[in-house]
């Protein structure tokens, strides 16, 4: 039985953290998934010129809007794939600074994302001194990457799972996760 | 609703906890226990807290329970009930001493620390604001400072969740028994602090708590810098004391050549992740201590530390100029009070 709750982030709630989300439910993890952007991002027809959504929209609006604007286009570039995952896992992105539910581990997908992690808790003023374990992993905001950041993330989750005492047997995950993976963490504890 | 049907209303919720704490009590599974105790806790404190005194001893009885899991959730009520009714701090010091001091369990020990953290800055209100003393009101405050000496004693300890736990909760005694004193950008909704104590209290005495603040911190500075202390607990060692620099402006000298001599001077224990891992952080604090009113005393020591972790010239610039506007804020409050 699923003993911690982990939050998994990423800027606009869609591939990165979407992609861990899917694969840690499936292994039976207790996870949620968020944005720390402002807004929601996807790809449009040049990078100039991106689809912006805010969180309140849902999965299954932005794939109707895309599919009205250029159908061929975004089932090409995978995003009407990705939407489509995505509805069927929740109905639509939840940014990480409205949270007011408390996790034992925050996982966040890149270096921006993981500063504005910690400036939220920073804002939140850690009136209760409960502890959170937050980590950084770096993963390319594309799918390929994100599939395989999943992966990565899912290993994490489950030494995060197994041990006795978080607290105690962090420090040891997280150098030997870098060891096996060469992969770089950042990581702090921070408070609720 | 008539008065009539409140009182029945009232009589069928005090019905409710009487069965609920009757299953509570014969179950012997721990999580059913949890099941019922929750169901009690949410009928007491959220649905009619007037039922709060009447089951309070019950609940507490619940402290001797051998799961870790039960002993945790009556912490967690301990604080719920003191949130609810800052009187109830009292009633509940002995039960929170109990699992604090008997304890071989670490996860309780962590979660009694943290309860502590919140309820000393309750009861550090409740008594500060009488005027008179009492042999009750002496007994509780005994009661309090024997358990801070006893969790500053757990910074110490093998486990390092409890010392960071530990490390938190000095981290709020430096808080509470520090005088706010200028412009702080705190951010906490209930700041407690020396302010609301007279210094001539006939329980608490200002000029000791004050001290012991002082200390303390020296102790998280020396730490900080002692090479002794793990990566895992170094992180929220330099967190809080940059809390305690924005909140605390009186503190923010000491607090910046502590953690400028850290960054000359990491611990060779560190390992290359672990080095980076630590100038990233104090990056981070660096830059929101740049944005205090408090630095522009200390811009050109923040500007030469951003520098060497890596920081540009137009951040700090940029940085600064949020302190600027922080400036213009407050002193456009301080004017608005004027008459």
């Amino acid at each position: 039985m699923p003993k911690l709750d982990f939050a998994i982030v990423c800027s606009s709630n869609q591939n990165r953290s979407m992609a861990a989300h899917k694969l840690l439910s499936k292994r039976g993890f207790n996870v949620t998934s968020f944005g720390s952007g402002t807004h929601c991002k996807l790809p449009g027809p040049t990078p100039e010129e991106p689809n912006i959504y805010s969180f309140d929209s849902s999965y299954d609006e932005m794939y109707n809007d895309l599919t009205k604007k250029d159908k061929t286009l975004y089932t090409q570039n995978g995003i009407l794939h990705m939407l489509d995952r995505n509805r069927r896992i929740k109905t639509k992105p939840e940014r990480f600074q409205d949270c007011t539910v408390k996790h034992d581990c925050v996982i966040s997908c890149d270096e921006r994302v993981y500063d504005q992690v910690i400036e939220d808790f920073e804002n939140r003023g850690n009136v209760n001194g409960t502890p959170v374990h937050l980590i950084n992993l770096n993963i390319m905001d594309n799918q390929e990457e994100a599939t395989i950041g999943a992966v990565l993330i899912c290993e994490l989750c489950q030494q995060i799972e197994e041990c006795e005492d978080l607290d105690d047997n962090i420090e040891n995950i997280i150098k030997e996760f870098e060891d096996k993976n060469k992969r770089t963490l950042y990581y702090h504890v921070a408070f609720y | 609703m008539s008065s009539m049907d409140a009182k029945e209303d009232e009589n069928s919720i005090s019905d409710r906890v009487i069965e609920l704490m009757n299953r509570a009590q014969l179950e012997t599974d721990a999580k059913e226990k949890l099941v019922y105790l929750k169901q009690i806790q949410e009928l007491v404190i959220m649905k009619d807290s007037a039922l709060l005194d009447s089951f309070l001893d019950e609940m507490l009885a619940f402290q001797h329970e051998k799961s870790a899991d039960v002993q945790k959730f009556i912490l967690g009520f301990l604080e719920e009930a003191c949130k609810k009714d800052e009187f109830l701090c009292s009633k509940v010091v002995y039960p929170l001493a109990y699992l604090l001091y008997d304890q071989d369990n670490v996860q309780v020990t962590k979660r009694a620390i943290q309860c502590n953290l919140n309820l000393y800055r309750i009861a550090f209100k409740f008594i500060a604001t009488k005027k008179a003393a009492s042999d009750d009101l002496l007994h509780i405050w005994e009661q309090f400072c024997d358990m801070k000496t006893y969790i500053i004693s757990l910074t110490q300890h093998e486990n390092t969740g409890v010392r960071t736990s530990a490390l938190k909760y000095c981290e709020m005694i430096v808080l509470t028994q520090s005088i706010k004193g200028g412009i702080t950008t705190s951010t906490k909704p209930d700041d407690i602090s020396l302010d609301m104590l007279s210094t001539t209290h006939p329980i608490m005495d200002f000029s000791k708590l004050k001290d012991e603040a002082k200390s303390i911190l020296t102790f998280l500075t020396d730490l900080t810098l002692s090479h002794k202390i793990n990566h895992t607990n170094l992180l929220p060692c330099v967190g809080s004391l940059a809390i305690i620099a924005r909140m605390r402006p009186m503190h923010f000298g000491i607090i910046i050549a502590c953690l400028e001599s850290l960054n000359a001077n990491l611990p060779p224990t560190l390992s290359k992740s672990q080095v980076s891992n630590l100038r990233k952080h104090l990056k981070i604090q660096f830059m929101t201590l740049l944005k205090n009113p408090v630095s522009i005393e200390y811009q050109s020591v923040l500007a030469a530390i951003l520098s060497d972790l890596g920081v540009t010239g137009n951040e700090v610039v940029n940085r600064a100029k949020l302190r600027i506007k922080l400036n213009s804020l407050y002193s456009t409050d301080l004017d608005s009070e004027r008459p």
